[in-house]
């Protein structure tokens, strides 16, 4: 009988030897190790980030917490330390362009000895300057321009003031000019005494008026000339003094950058520039500030302001840089990656210069690598398609997405573009890598190389101790307690629960280090130094109790009867099928009572669930292959002519997955056959058209969802779960369910085929088909094919007419 | 006789004011002064006559400054200009007067400058006004308001150009009279603690100079103060002149002597000094020096 079939304890788990790991703890072991069975995913990296040609860039696909973002760090920083430096770069002000800075490559470490440099010679250049234009040598000649302007001027003047006193008249300054009135010897002459004067006096006056407002205009006409004349000597002086004051910093800077051409020319372009500028130079007044702007503007007038346009942006400085930089960014954002131009507010302007040019990731990683999160780069607006471009051009070109996109028009920059040269890895998962492939024609181009990360490794004694090393040096990374070679051979094999297989192990390295981490926590409060197998047991359990509220509930239904659940008896047409449910990373497994109903009808297997839309596409092929299993294997020569319904009773939620086919056809086998079941036992499993069990997930908590349930009413001995023998490699189970079935408290049985099944849940042989086609009588496959013979003589008879009927 | 002396004593200050540089370095100066002696501050723009009658005239033309175009004056134009003068005249005062919390007026009034200032200046002891007036193109150093002041006004006279600020050094010439004696107590006066008085000494008579450097020497030492004796020889008065050419800051304080030998040297000091000057007027006018 079935007992002989069912599965010993030591099958259902296995376990880790801890002595074959071949230390105490795991401070014995020194050698580190990164990752353990990705080495197709290695050779992906090796090879994207040594191959020099564009394009070849690497997306690392694979599912999240496989560390696989440490895995490509330290790739490229072993890579990177051998490759050379990457240059420096500034950007300076275009004095010709100022809204397109230029761009300066320099050795790393002289880009910011440069900026040093010139901050000094600005620095410099302003006490030069200013003791310059201080000197007693400028100011005297200074004075002397304007003296002599002032002096051609007053003579004029005066010898008009003459000729005006000589002819008895005044000058007079009115609101906007100058006027003349005769005088006499009072002074000048009121109206009244003017019309008093005879017509041929008036007319005299008159004259005489006109004759030296006619001179005073000659003499006012010259004016501005003279102005001029004396701007431009003024001018001329101011540029001398400047070139003397200077030329000595300029020059010996020049001298020491004469092996950098672009260097030289910015040097040579501060020179012309303050020579050309040099009146700003000049001492202002009593130190008052030049103009209204100066004074409450954020930013110095005059001096300052052309100083700072000398000034040197060094937005890539590799001077601390050993080897390549390897950049991980963790916010790629559009302006994060390709760069920024900022603006400052002025006057409620938003105004920018070239020192408002900011680095982006592309620029820190340029000349090395660079990790980038795919989802959060293709969450982020314009990311994707700024890195393409850059990627495809070549070049980083800063332009602002408003811009890009012409939404602003606030003043903005265009900055000379930087040659790109980096290798970029995206981190993402598999299905982002299909769906780029599929629908972002460029992406293949630009991201050639696929590293895919194995989320599992197969379990034998080299992987075990790698993995053991694993362990080890994520110890050692999380700065815990040493783990107690028993509590890594637990964690070993939790590593397999994890991924339900008895010949796996799980790579996802995040669930290694919460292992870890949270192991040790609890050997912290139990005061030992060392963590032991108990606190990784602790870890596991106090996890699973954390997000065990939902399982408890429904638990907590079936075992009040509110969902209704028989764990023992026999009853026709009902079995207990098992299903999982996913909660976060949390699974767990729960009975459903499975019903079948059987009528006469034209073949038919009705999925209830599927009328009213509760049923997966996959349940519901399913249940379709239910009838084509009954058709193939008992209505080969007769119609089909019965009418079945299939139910989960109490599910109000959707139903998919083919797990439970198999379990439906034992309710249909035994609602037609009218053999009843063991409601002790629980299935799972899915069948094909001949029958035979197919594998299933989530074999583990589904056994364990049933035992719960067994264990929580009272273990009978009777009780236990049909598994597909495919599953059993699967088996990891928990201790306690172990326990039961070493008592024999509790059964595993692993089931290849339908018969199988039947016979257990029946406690009657299926039978085996004879030669004439037959089953041996009293078997469960001779009652379903009489039953359906039976049903289909039946419904022929059913529709004969009464005189047919007599003959 | 020097004993009985006393320094120029200022309660009352006129400032007079138009809207050149000069009269805003005068209204600087002012502020300075009446908080340094506490006095009040009196303030005069006059709305010159001359030029409000130039419209009724039959020669009624000017010639613009800047464009040296002749055109017509009209009676309205002038008037409206002045009318503007005079409020941001009277606007800066009262700011300023605000900021400062002086005590202090000013006035508007209408007639001939001279005569105005004259009239107003009765009843301060102090007269302030900028050398020149506002015209741009007749670049005297001294304006004929300010001449006619000098020499027809008995009150003391500070003079200040555009940019200048009372300050250090102070100088004053001295000569044995009243008049240089209240110029060196009025320096004395004004000068702040650990600064020096520079005094200028005629030396063109030894024996006298002498006689003097050992009373100022002497009188100095009893007041506590530091002086420095600079001689000078009135002939050659030019040089110290052409030292102190251009500087701004500071104040010459001049006793307008009569005497044949020191007027050349004053008219000098007032027509090249670039520096503030506190002219002490003579006793025999009126309001001059008691």
């Amino acid at each position: 009988m079935p007992e002989s079939r069912e599965l010993k304890a030591e099958s259902l788990y296995r376990q880790c030897d801890p002595d074959s790991l071949g230390f105490e703890t795991t401070s014995e072991i020194k050698d580190e190790v990164n990752s353990v069975g990705q080495e197709r995913a290695a050779s992906a990296i090796d090879f994207g980030m040594n191959i020099i040609h564009p394009g070849y860039n690497i997306f690392v696909l694979g599912p999240t917490g496989m560390g696989k973002r440490e895995i490509v760090k330290q790739f490229f920083e072993k890579k990177a330390k051998d490759d050379p430096t990457p240059p420096d770069w500034v950007y300076i002000n275009d004095f010709e362009n100022p809204d397109r800075p230029d761009v300066i490559e320099l050795p790393a470490g002289k880009g910011s000895e440069y900026q040093k440099d010139i901050n000094d010679l600005i620095d410099e250049m302003k006490t030069a300057l200013s003791a310059a234009f201080e000197s007693e040598e400028y100011q005297n000649r200074r004075q002397t321009i304007f003296d002599s302007f002032k002096e051609k001027q007053s003579d004029l003047f005066d010898e008009l003031q003459e000729k005006t006193e000589a002819q008895d008249l005044a000058m007079i300054k009115t609101p906007s000019g100058i006027a003349f009135a005769p005088t006499d010897e009072d002074g000048v002459m009121s109206p009244e005494e003017i019309n008093a004067l005879d017509k041929e006096t008036r007319d005299q006056i008159k004259e005489k008026i006109e004759a030296v407002q006619e001179d005073l205009q000659k003499i006012l006409q010259q004016v501005p000339n003279w102005q001029r004349d004396a701007k431009e000597e003024i001018k001329d002086l101011n540029k001398e003094m400047a070139n003397f004051a200077i030329g000595g910093l300029i020059n010996e800077l020049k001298e020491k950058y004469q092996d950098y051409e672009k260097i030289v020319q910015h040097i040579s372009k501060i020179q012309e520039q303050v020579v050309e500028n040099a009146n700003i130079f000049l001492p202002a007044n009593d130190g008052e500030a030049n103009s209204f702007l100066d004074v409450i503007g954020q930013r110095g007038g005059g001096e300052s302001a052309l100083m700072d346009m000398f000034k040197a942006n060094l937005i890539v400085d590799n001077s601390d840089l050993e080897g390549a930089p390897v950049l991980f960014e963790d916010n790629p954002t559009y302006p994060n990656l390709i760069g920024r131009v900022e603006h400052y507010a002025q006057m409620g302007t938003l105004m920018t210069d070239f020192r408002m040019v900011k680095a982006g990731a592309l620029h820190k990683a340029n000349g090395g690598y660079l990790i980038l999160d795919a989802r959060k780069l293709l969450t982020q607006s314009y990311s994707w398609e700024g890195l393409k471009r850059a990627l495809q051009s070549g070049e980083i070109e800063i332009e602002s997405i408003g811009q890009a996109l012409s939404l602003i028009s606030t003043v903005s920059l265009k900055p000379a573009p930087i040659p790109l040269n980096l290798k970029i890895a995206l981190i993402g998962d598999r299905m982002l890598y299909y769906l780029l492939v599929q629908h972002d024609p460029e992406f293949s181009e630009l991201f050639k190389v696929e590293a895919d990360f194995e989320s599992e490794i197969e379990w034998d004694d080299a992987n075990q101790a790698l993995y053991a090393q694993l362990i080890a040096t994520s110890v050692k990374r999380n700065e815990t307690r040493p783990f107690s070679n028993k509590a890594v051979a637990r964690m070993i094999e939790e590593s397999a629960r994890q991924v339900s297989d008895t010949k796996r192990l799980n790579t996802r390295l995040q669930d290694l280090n919460e292992l870890i981490v949270e192991s040790d926590y609890w050997a912290k409060k139990s005061r030992r130094k060392t963590v032991t197998e108990k606190h990784v047991q602790k870890a596991i359990d106090n996890k699973i109790a954390r997000a065990d509220r939902l399982r408890e509930k429904m638990q907590e239904s079936i075992l009040r009867d509110i969902n209704l659940i028989s764990t023992e008896g026999k009853a026709i047409g009902q079995i207990n099928g098992l299903s999982v449910y996913t909660l976060g990373h949390f699974m767990f497994g729960k009975p459903s009572r499975i019903t079948a109903q059987v009528s006469l009808g034209k073949g038919q297997v009705l999925n209830i669930e599927r009328e009213v839309d509760l049923s997966g596409p996959i349940h519901s092929k399913g249940v379709l292959i239910l009838a084509g299993f009954l058709r193939g294997r008992y209505a080969e020569n007769i119609p089909l002519s019965l009418s079945a319904s299939l139910v989960f009773e109490q599910s109000y939620g959707g139903v998919d997955g083919d797990s439970a086919s198999s379990t439906e056809l034992y309710a249909l086998l035994s609602a037609i056959a009218r053999a009843p079941l063991k409601q002790s036992l629980a299935v799972t499993g899915s069948v094909n058209q001949k029958g035979e069990v197919q594998a299933i997930g989530g074999v583990n908590q589904k056994i364990e969802g049933f035992f719960n349930i067994c264990k929580a009413r009272g273990l009978t001995g009777d009780q236990g779960v049909l598994i597909p023998k495919a599953n059993v490699k699967h088996l990891m189970l928990r201790k306690d369910v172990r326990d039961a079935v070493r008592k024999g408290k509790f059964h595993i049985y692993p089931v290849a085929d339908v018969d199988e099944g039947i016979s257990i849940l029946t406690g009657i042989e299926a039978g085996e088909r004879t030669d004439s086609g037959g089953y041996p009588d009293g078997s469960i496959n001779a009652r379903v094919k009489d039953r359906l013979e039976k049903m289909a003589k039946t419904l022929t008879e059913f529709g004969k007419s009464k005189d047919e009927k007599r003959e | 006789m020097n004993d009985q002396l006393e320094p120029i004593c200022v309660e009352r200050i006129l400032v007079s004011l138009d809207s050149s540089p000069h009269s805003y370095a005068a209204l600087n100066a002012a502020v300075d002064l009446a908080r340094h002696y506490q006095a009040e501050l009196i303030g005069v723009y006059v709305e010159d006559s001359i030029l409000l009658d130039l419209a009724r005239t039959p020669f009624g033309q000017e010639v613009g400054g800047y464009t040296a175009v002749v055109h017509e004056i009209s009676h309205q134009k002038i008037t409206r200009s002045i009318a503007i003068q005079s409020r941001a005249v009277v606007r800066t005062f009262h700011r300023i007067i605000n900021q400062t919390m002086l005590e202090g007026s000013i006035s508007v009034r209408r007639g001939k400058v001279l005569e105005i200032i004259r009239e107003e200046s009765e009843s301060c002891d102090l007269l302030i006004v900028g050398k020149a007036g506002t015209n741009p193109v007749l670049r005297r150093r001294l304006g004929s308001t300010t001449q006619g002041l000098i020499e027809k006004q008995g009150k003391s006279l500070l003079l200040l150009e555009a940019e200048n600020r009372l300050g250090y050094p102070l100088i004053t010439l001295y000569d044995d009279s009243p008049l240089g004696w209240i110029g060196l107590k009025t320096g004395c006066d004004l000068l702040d603690s650990g600064e020096t008085l520079v005094i200028l000494m005629d030396d063109s008579e030894p024996e006298v100079f002498q006689k003097q450097h050992g009373k100022v020497s002497e009188w100095a030492k009893r007041k506590r103060i530091n002086i420095s004796i600079q001689s000078y020889k009135p002939q050659r008065i030019g040089r110290f002149l052409q030292i102190i050419e251009g500087v701004k800051t500071g104040l010459l304080i001049l006793p307008n002597l009569d005497s044949p030998g020191k007027k050349g040297i004053i008219q000098r000091c007032l027509q090249e000094s670039s520096l503030p000057i506190l002219l002490i007027q003579p006793f025999d006018r009126p309001g001059g020096a008691q």
